[in-house]
């Protein structure tokens, strides 16, 4: 079967929003379905791929080739392997799940969803195409329909988070394409094609170092790594659900993609010299964030900091340089995907019921909205590292490598483990636990039904499911991470 | 069937009763249905591991089912059964107290309307636990421990309109989880430096890969873990304000079971333990200083589960102590006679403050009169009592004279000395609860109605176990727990020892407490000076862990968030105003429009791309 599998799953999305944009605002259940049906072709695409994958290989598989340009080096062109296999996926759930979330939404529903199959659409491109320069234009696609929609549909100080979060990540993929260009000229291949230079690319150590750095601040911007992280509490806690879900989900984790798949694959000598960095960036954000978590009140402000905080654990993990640590920071990649996304529909759920997102607003939750509740505190228990949840193993990895590496780093890391649980159980404490009181203005939340609740069971199935059997996803990603430190 | 079928029986049975409750028994209606699912599946495992350990207690070879969990190119992690002597006796232990808690729970929790979330969660509890107690890796023992931590996080706080429990529930969460910090560091340890950490190679080989160093560090930090899950001081205080969850919960898990998990860790690996002298000293140590600290906290206190509390924070150290000197049989025996007996006193004190009408105070308990429906439950209060001071014949007698046996033969006469001082306290301490409770006041108690028949069989079957079970068992036991078939001179002088220290406290509890005109509230404690108020203040370790979270934890957190809103974002807020002065400048282009700037930006670069494609 020569299905065009890759091409499908791009465009999709791009097809819906075309067919979205001729339909009438009124209309705005069609457009709802449209944007379903053409985030759940992707999804099948995406499980399709999963299913089909021979994970004992670790080439790139169903490659398509367009276009190129000539003479420029520059070709369309795309594929897989084990690594963009699983955030493929991730992308086409939590898009699924974000167009689901979205059902209520009554205002500008036409250019909302336009915009949110655009931003899936980058999303996609950046995963799929092998080729830098396309890599980079699907990234700025990504980035730009974001600012629309913190600005147009966000709640808060919506205008500052955009423009903040907006200015961050070109800023951050500036660096990248700046990077780019010299990879273009100082390898000497002339070309933008990453499957050529992965394989026949060489780069003196000092051209190494530098690149590497170049990469690490230029990719760590998009992942939020300190101190290029302030962008994403604002921007999420004013971004509208769907868009924080997609956002801090995919987009972020795109960052780290970018880490991997560019700098450790190409410049061995120069993630090892940068090592150290690698390891206390992780350290810093997941301890930093994690305090910083503690004092917070908002709960999308929360959800942020923890964000920041999960994403250090990727960090560190690639900063092992160790096949163990390599399979938890892709495990935690795909894991603190779901996980936020999660956290994030359920936040924006109980905000949509209660009109306030303040703890001390909120009090005994569970025993007005227990559904919306048990979803929060799932996911909440996936955050601080429970063993039977996805979050735990791709922690335990990730500690474990960075304990064979260096016990100071890990003995930090571990620490993490116990902000994290304080900052979870405060919040059920104060918000979710008790009675709800009288005082409160807020209006008496409606539960889920079982429409508004699929979404969330889709997101936790994931989390309990990987939480049970990780070798599902480490066998997509230990070939990879093997293949990835060949260099080293 | 064959024996691993039965394991899984046991193991699993309670984990469908959790199934079955969260996922088809929803319904408000269904609640008692709920509970009676979960009642008979857990009878059904409990009599399943009893065929179990008649079947294999004779065996020696271990019984052993694995699959891979987790594999990457340097280390494998598995989950499976390891089932020999010591994990055989647990799991009976555990299935049955599991079995008899959940019985006397429909007694005692079916006018609450959240009976079914209690039994939702404590099926899911017993179930964590039997898997704990056989699992055949180590990292496999750390997620089912974590998964009993939130169990008893959810229990502790189940009455969570109330802010008590909700404040003891984070606090026991946590706390504990600091202490497991210390475990999953010594997991990873063991698998950096061994591959592997699969319980029968720790047990066997690991001493010998591994240096005298190193093991020591291992050690000390397990014994962290320990120190959180098993109430060590000064990781104890969460223990006593457990109490805030429903009594049978406390006689479960903060008695019996989860809180027993650390010393059964301590047994379980004791061969590994046993290669670094240094760190038993450190066991013993931290062990006899909370079994001491303990104990002189349960002088004065009021609440009758608290007392209880404090009993089994010391008792636990007890069992550390005996295990730090080596004596691991003797910790380990008593630890499953601790678990009948103490489960017992709990539920018994869960009736007591029914009668009490929902008070804690044993002087409340003292004022209610106890009638002939109460007889039994004042007889087996003895019972249990009793067997907590160690007194002939019942069952922590013979516990505590292995331990102490143990003792004396390894010539650890410091150690012998401070067990004997802590068993005198316990003595006391524990007779002086039972004469005032027993007291019979006044007040004719309407409340006291016949008690439903499975409640009462369930506390007299516990109740049995104390008086006669294990010296039943005790051919079968003595050969495994080194216990001497026959009495020479030096045990029948650490008998006369024992007893007559046990004896006289209970004559001092007497003096104060048991005779009719009694009215001593706190005993001969208020006559050493200075006493008094360390108890009242706990020895400070709570202020001391509060000063920690406020000082430490919540100050950084203060700190952290300042940075980031005074120091990074205002250099970031300062670049992008200095762009946005700069972009003012070139205020012509300018229209202010961000649709036109996106337009322009995708019609420019299509030009781009058409002319790249065609343009050569």
């Amino acid at each position: 079967m020569n299905l065009p599998i890759l091409s499908i799953i791009l465009l999709a999305p791009l097809l819906a929003m075309a067919l979205i944009l001729f339909v009438k605002e009124e209309n705005s259940r069609l457009i709802k379905s449209i944007a379903l049906i053409g985030s759940g072709i992707s999804f099948l695409g995406s499980i399709y791929l999963v299913l089909a994958y021979d994970y004992h290989s670790a080439e790139f598989r169903w490659v398509e080739q367009w276009f190129e340009v000539p003479g420029w080096g520059i070709q369309f062109i795309l594929g897989v392997d084990g690594l963009s296999i699983p955030l493929v996926l991730l992308t086409s759930i939590i898009i699924f799940s974000g167009v689901l979330v979205s059902q209520n939404l009554k205002f500008r529903v036409k250019e909302f969803f336009a915009l949110l199959l655009l931003l899936v659409a980058g999303a996609y491109g950046v995963l799929l195409v092998l080729d830098l320069f396309f890599f980079f234009l699907f990234y700025e696609l990504a980035v730009i329909p974001m600012f629309l929609l913190v600005n147009i549909w966000g709640t808060g100080n919506k205008t500052y988070a955009a423009n903040k979060l907006t200015l961050y990540l070109l800023a951050g993929s500036g660096l990248v394409l700046f990077g780019f260009f010299i990879l273009y000229f100082v390898s000497g291949l002339n070309t933008f094609n990453l499957k050529d230079m992965l394989e026949l690319a060489s780069f003196s150590p000092g051209m190494q170092k530098g690149l590497f750095i170049l990469f690490l601040i230029g990719f760590g911007t998009l992942s939020a790594t300190w101190p290029f992280h302030t962008w994403s509490p604002d921007g999420y806690a004013s971004a509208p659900t769907a868009a924080s879900m997609l956002h801090a989900a995919v987009l972020k984790t795109l960052g780290a993609y970018g880490i991997l798949r560019v700098a450790v694959a190409l410049f061995p000598e120069g993630a090892h010299y940068w090592q150290w960095l690698m390891l206390s960036f992780g350290v810093i954000n997941i301890l930093y964030a994690a305090l910083c978590v503690i004092v917070q009140k908002d709960l999308k402000y929360i959800v942020g900091y923890s964000c920041v905080s999960h994403m250090g654990i990727v960090m560190l993990g690639i900063g092992t340089l160790t096949q163990a640590g390599l399979n938890g920071a892709m495990f935690q990649m795909f894991s603190h995907g779901i996980m936020t996304a999660l956290l994030f529909a359920s936040v924006g759920y109980i905000y949509e019921a209660k009109k306030t997102r303040n703890l001390d607003d909120l009090k005994g939750l569970f025993k007005e909205m227990p559904k919306a509740s048990t979803f929060f505190i799932l996911a909440g228990l996936t955050c601080l590292g429970l063993p039977g949840l996805s979050g735990f193993v791709a922690e335990f990895l990730v500690i474990y490598a960075t304990f064979s590496v260096s016990y100071v780093f890990g003995s930090l890391a571990l620490l993490g483990l116990v902000l994290s649980a304080i900052y979870i159980l405060r919040i059920l404490k104060s918000s979710f636990w008790g009675v709800p009181s009288d005082k409160s203005t807020a209006p008496v939340g409606v539960d889920h039904n079982w429409k508004t609740a699929l979404p969330q069971y889709i997101l936790f199935s994931f989390l309990l499911l990987l939480g049970i059997c990780p070798m599902i996803l480490i066998q997509f990603i230990s070939q990879t991470s093997i293949v990835l430190l060949r260099g080293y | 069937m064959s024996h691993l079928a039965l394991l899984n029986i046991s193991v699993f049975s309670n984990f469908v009763a959790f199934l079955l409750i969260t996922f088809f028994l929803k319904k408000k209606e269904q609640r008692f249905l709920a509970a009676k699912v979960a009642i008979t599946l857990s009878g059904l495992g409990a009599l399943v591991s009893c065929v179990l350990l008649f079947q294999r207690f004779h065996l020696d070879i271990a019984l052993t089912a694995s699959v891979t969990w987790l594999k990457w190119n340097t280390g494998e992690l598995l989950i499976g059964y390891y089932l020999d002597k010591v994990s055989l006796m647990m799991l009976t232990t555990v299935c049955v107290i599991s079995f008899m808690v959940q019985m006397y729970s429909f007694w005692y929790m079916k006018d609450d309307a959240g009976i079914r979330r209690y039994y939702g969660t404590i099926t899911f509890f017993s179930w964590a636990m039997i898997f704990f107690v056989v699992s055949i890796d180590l990292f496999g023992s750390y997620i089912f421990w974590e998964l009993l931590g939130l169990a008893s996080y959810l229990l502790i706080g189940f009455w969570h309109e109330k802010p008590e429990p909700r404040r003891a529930a984070i606090k026991a969460f946590i706390m504990t989880r600091f202490g497991d910090l210390g475990l999953l560091a010594a997991v990873i340890l063991l698998l950096v430096k061994l591959k592997t950490v699969a319980i029968p190679v720790l047990i066997t080989a690991a001493g010998t890969l591994l240096s005298p160093q190193e093991v020591f560090w291992i050690v000390v930090l397990l014994f962290l873990g320990v120190m959180g899950k098993s109430a060590q001081f000064p990781l104890h205080s969460w223990l006593p304000d457990a109490m805030e969850g429903p009594t049978p919960v406390s006689a479960l898990i903060h008695s019996a079971t989860m809180v027993a998990a650390g010393v059964y860790l301590l047994v379980r690996l004791f061969p590994l333990i046993a290669f670094s002298e240094s760190a038993m000293t450190y066991i013993l140590c931290i062990g006899a200083l909370t079994s001491l600290i303990a104990a002189v906290m349960a002088l004065t206190e009021k609440d009758m589960k608290r007392i209880l509390a404090y009993s089994t924070v010391s008792q636990l150290g007890f069992m550390v102590m005996a295990i730090g000197a080596g004596a691991w049989q003797g910790g380990f025996f008593h630890l499953l006679t601790h678990a009948f007996f103490k489960s017992m006193l709990f539920l018994l004190a869960g009736y007591f403050i029914h009668m009490a009408h929902h008070s804690n105070d044993i002087f409340s308990m003292a004022k209610v009169s106890y009638g002939t429906k109460s007889k039994l439950m004042v007889a087996l209060l003895w019972v249990g009592s009793l067997a907590l001071c160690g007194l002939f014949p019942l069952s922590g007698f013979l516990s505590k004279e292995t331990i102490f046996g143990s003792l004396m033969e390894g010539h650890h006469y410091g150690v012998y000395g401070v067990a004997l001082l802590i068993s005198f306290l316990t003595a006391y301490y524990t007779t002086r609860m039972a004469f005032i409770v027993s007291r019979n006041g006044e007040v004719v108690d309407a409340q006291e109605n016949s008690l439903p028949l499975y409640m009462k069989i369930s506390v007299s079957f516990l109740g049995l176990m104390t008086l006669i079970g294990f010296w039943i068992f005790l051919p079968a036991l003595t050969e495994f727990f080194h216990l001497h078939s026959e009495w020479h001179a030096e045990q029948w002088v650490n008998f006369f020892i024992t007893t007559i220290g046990v004896v006289l406290a209970i004559g001092v509890s007497y003096f104060y407490f048991g005779r009719k005109q009694a009215t001593s509230e706190k005993g001969w404690v208020s006559f050493i000076p200075g006493l008094s108020g360390l108890i009242e203040n706990k020895f400070f370790v709570d202020h001391f862990w509060k000063w920690v979270v406020d000082k430490g934890v919540y100050r950084f957190s203060r700190m952290s968030f300042w940075t980031d809103v005074h120091i990074i974002n205002v250099i970031v807020d300062q670049v992008g105003l200095t762009a946005i002065r700069c972009g003012k400048k070139a205020a012509a282009l300018q229209m202010g429009q961000v649709q036109q700037y996106i337009i322009t930006a995708v019609v420019v670069s299509l030009f781009v791309v058409i002319y790249l494609i065609f343009g050569k």
